[in-house]
């Protein structure tokens, strides 16, 4: 995050809310009555069982669903937009950006794409159309790289990798877009318990410098170990507290009808 | 080679430069039929884009009647634009239809596609039956006789083709965006549905023109084997569209010259020599991996 970012937000600064808001697929509603806040410095995880609308509310939170009810809405802010041109500072009514991180199965390995282009995509918003990109980006995307330990990788194909490291190319990838939260599909999913640890790390790291994290996890001692709230989302509704509160064994065996 | 260069510059230049350009254009677009694993599309849009021109064939007596009612049954070819906007009209209605189905993502693709293909393919029969002029010309395309195309045809390909071409340039880091990861375009404020009307809207319009022109065989050929080809050997996306590009045009070229040299049909051997290029390059692979170890 660049330091005219930092500065223009505050350590409580609303990122992201979302109220009485319901996602779903066509008209059916497979997540209802959201109400939810994240600010700056968060590091939330959603869990729940498989099917419980985890995605679902995550593809909510990006704006690939839009909500059948309710409202799901981007803080307004000074300062300048990182997906701008970023020559022309606006002086107000900047909204967040958001980094996001797919589950990598999701990423078709038919596209001869290199590390280095998948992590330039999340500046396309910025980059002029018709040229390359500007050193200034170029010296950006290296640092982005370098931030996940990937600065060797560079010009290799991305559907090469191994998946710890195609995780870490990802998360530099979203890191590109200068996000003010991050969002993250499963990222410790199918990877090396190596692998885990190394991105959980990465990950606490990133929000100990302000950035703000949601990420879903199936593993409840990587939530426990690294996230400070949680959000469970089971039956079409989601309940958010602190780790010590969500993850306690009563808790636990409710939502999976132990 | 000079002399046989010179006999077809002089005999056939719109055919030639035209052929150039559809190998030129439609592996780049055909790229993203390849990368976004619809590559069936490329067979069943340009037989919409052919039934349409049967449709227009069909109309044109009504048609004539309509706008020279002293020589109702003259035997008018109609113009270049009457056919094209049949062609225009039956490649977007099909595109429209068949990707609006396929982002509801339900059901087989490929039955979708498959279905599609049979009812363009028998629409097109069907409305040549009612059309006696319509037959010959119908066949002409069908077969891929590229060497007449017309000033009117090589002017709606230069113009269509180089817009198409500008268009991509200018967007391609979206499209690629877009077919790669939704969900990241998505956060990033992209708006697919937008970027993806726009890429079928190019695929359309040079299908259209390319079918009327170059007939559906070498539209569909083009597309979809050059790319094939250099998925093989590329090493980024620059290098996939440069390199499908490049296969394409060397195939049109090529293929000119064993046409022109054999007396074969320049459409199928533009096709054929597109498949040799794909057999080539996978052999080479191959060998290059059993000697190596690797691409």
């Amino acid at each position: 995050m660049s330091d005219n970012q930092q500065g223009a937000l505050d350590d409580q600064q609303e990122l992201l809310q979302l109220q009485s808001a319901a996602f779903g697929y066509g008209q059916r509603p497979v997540i209802s009555g959201v109400d939810l806040c994240v600010r700056r410095g968060d590091f939330l995880g959603i869990v729940g069982p498989n099917g419980a609308g985890k995605t679902t509310l995550l593809r909510g939170m990006i704006g690939q669903l839009k909500p059948l009810q309710g409202t799901v809405r981007l803080a307004a802010f000074s300062g300048r937009s990182p997906t701008s041109s970023g020559r022309s500072p606006k002086s107000s009514g900047r909204s967040p950006t958001l980094g996001y991180v797919p589950q990598i199965q999701v990423l078709d390995p038919i596209f001869p794409v290199t590390v280095a282009e998948v992590v330039a995509m999340s500046a396309y918003p910025r980059l002029p159309r018709l040229r390359r990109m500007a050193p200034a980006e170029r010296a950006f995307l290296a640092e982005c790289l370098d931030r996940v330990g990937m600065t060797a990788v560079g010009g290799r194909l991305f559907a090469d990798l191994s998946a710890g490291q195609k995780q870490r190319v990802l998360i530099a990838r979203a890191l590109m877009a200068r996000p003010d939260l991050l969002l993250l599909d499963e990222p410790t999913s199918g990877v090396d318990q190596a692998a885990e640890a190394s991105v959980m790390q990465l990950l606490v790291d990133l929000n100990r410098r302000g950035l703000a994290i949601v990420l879903i996890c199936h593993e409840m001692d990587t939530i426990r170990d690294n996230v400070r709230d949680v959000i469970w989302v089971n039956r079409g509704r989601i309940e958010k507290g602190s780790v010590d509160e969500m993850l306690s064994p009563s808790q636990i065996n409710e939502h999976f009808d132990r | 080679m000079i002399e046989i260069m010179s006999d077809i510059l002089t005999l056939f230049a719109n055919s030639f430069y035209g052929s150039l350009l559809v190998g030129a254009i439609c592996p780049l677009l055909g790229v993203f039929f390849i990368l976004r694993r619809m590559v069936f599309l490329g067979i069943a849009v340009p037989q919409f884009a052919a039934a349409g021109v049967a449709f227009g064939f069909l109309l044109l007596p009504t048609w004539n009647c309509l706008w020279s009612a002293d020589d109702c049954h003259a035997h008018d070819e109609g113009s270049f634009c009457f056919h094209l906007f049949f062609a225009m009209l039956f490649t977007f209605a099909a595109l429209l239809v068949l990707v609006w189905i396929g982002r509801a993502k339900r059901g087989s693709p490929e039955g979708r596609i498959a279905a599609a293909y049979s009812l363009a393919a028998a629409a097109t029969i069907l409305f040549l039956a009612g059309s006696a002029l319509g037959t010959s010309h119908i066949d002409v395309l069908l077969k891929g006789e590229i060497l007449a195309i017309s000033d009117e045809g090589f002017l709606a390909i230069t113009v269509f083709f180089g817009l198409a071409l500008l268009l991509f340039v200018f967007f391609r880091r979206d499209f690629l965006l877009i077919a790669y990861d939704e969900e990241a375009a998505v956060s990033l404020g992209k708006n697919p549905l937008f970027w993806d009307v726009l890429l079928y809207l190019l695929v359309g319009a040079v299908i259209s023109v390319g079918v009327l022109t170059v007939g559906p065989l070498v539209v569909f050929g083009l597309m979809v084997i050059p790319p094939l080809a250099a998925r093989l050997v590329a090493f980024n996306m620059l290098s996939f569209y440069l390199l499908s590009s490049l296969i394409g045009i060397v195939t049109a070229f090529s293929g000119f010259m064993v046409s022109f040299l054999l007396d074969w049909p320049l459409g199928p051997t533009v096709v054929v020599t597109a498949f040799g290029f794909l057999v080539l390059l996978w052999g080479g692979r191959a060998l290059t991996v059993s000697l190596f170890g690797r691409r």
